[in-house]
């Protein structure tokens, strides 16, 4: 089964809700929910509350995030929001504003 | 990592979108939408997509149930399963063997459609009885027969 894919270009004004993997070229703004994994891909804009199972992030993200396993800000990405996850890493390189909460919620 | 960044996007099953679509590059739609669609490119809702909202895009092909206008630069394609409910507005329709639909059917590009329709909405109350016969039977393709010939006939 393919997983949902926003192309390089494609702009999603509202909500997203998905049971599986969604992976984020362009742009979304408002709120993303998602059973699977969360990629946000470099150059992709993202500007929306993001609940997922695991997120991994390359690209630009301004809206909190939370993740039920484990929240990846690679070197190149750049966050502003909160974040929630049991397990955070932040790659070097990456940028990051706001509050971090790891461990069990 | 952007060399391949795909310009398709595709809505999986079990996902739902709630708001608008738009910008350039392929949709797939094989999840639900609830809102408009509006790309530079071709929507495709696929036999377990449901869209409830318009599209305008070059090319539209419906598998699946579409409850809202479909407007295309190109063409439109209704497959044998398709349930469309709306209006569809473009130079080229087909309109399969199976397929249902319900709603009025423009077969000229959409921005022509609307002058014409201002037109219409603006000349005398006797045009009611001119625009039944201005639809050109010889525009509307309709293909009973298996999808390679329409693809071939599509290529004419």
């Amino acid at each position: 089964m393919s997983n949902t894919v926003i192309g390089k270009g494609i702009v999603i004004e509202g909500e997203l809700h998905s049971e599986q993997t969604v992976e984020i070229h362009g742009c979304v703004k408002g709120r993303i929910v998602a059973k699977g994994r969360v990629l946000v891909a470099s150059g992709a804009k993202v500007q929306a509350q993001v609940q997922a199972h695991t997120m991994c992030i390359h690209g630009t993200v301004t809206g909190d995030l939370k993740a039920q396993e484990g929240i990846e800000l690679c070197s190149a990405s750049s966050v502003i929001g909160d974040v929630k996850a049991p397990r955070i890493q932040i790659e070097k390189g990456a940028s990051f504003r706001g509050n971090a909460q790891m461990g069990a919620s | 990592m952007t060399a391949d960044q795909p310009t398709q996007s595709v809505i999986a099953s079990h996902t739902k979108v709630i708001g608008d679509i738009r910008g350039a590059g392929d949709l797939c739609l094989c999840g639900t939408c609830k809102g408009d669609i509006q790309v530079q490119g071709r929507v495709a809702v696929q036999a377990m997509g449901l869209l409830k909202g318009h599209v305008d895009a070059q090319e539209i092909e419906v598998q699946g149930v579409v409850i809202g206008e479909l407007r295309a630069q190109q063409s439109i394609i209704l497959g044998p399963k398709a349930r469309v409910v709306g209006a569809l507005t473009a130079p080229r329709v087909e309109i399969l063997q199976g397929a249902q639909f319900q709603g009025p059917l423009e077969t000229q590009r959409p921005e022509q459609a609307k002058v014409a329709q201002a037109e219409q909405a603006s000349s005398s109350p006797s045009s009611k009885d001119a625009r039944s016969p201005k639809k050109k039977v010889d525009e509307i393709t309709l293909v009973t027969s298996h999808r390679d010939m329409v693809s071939n006939s599509a290529s004419l």
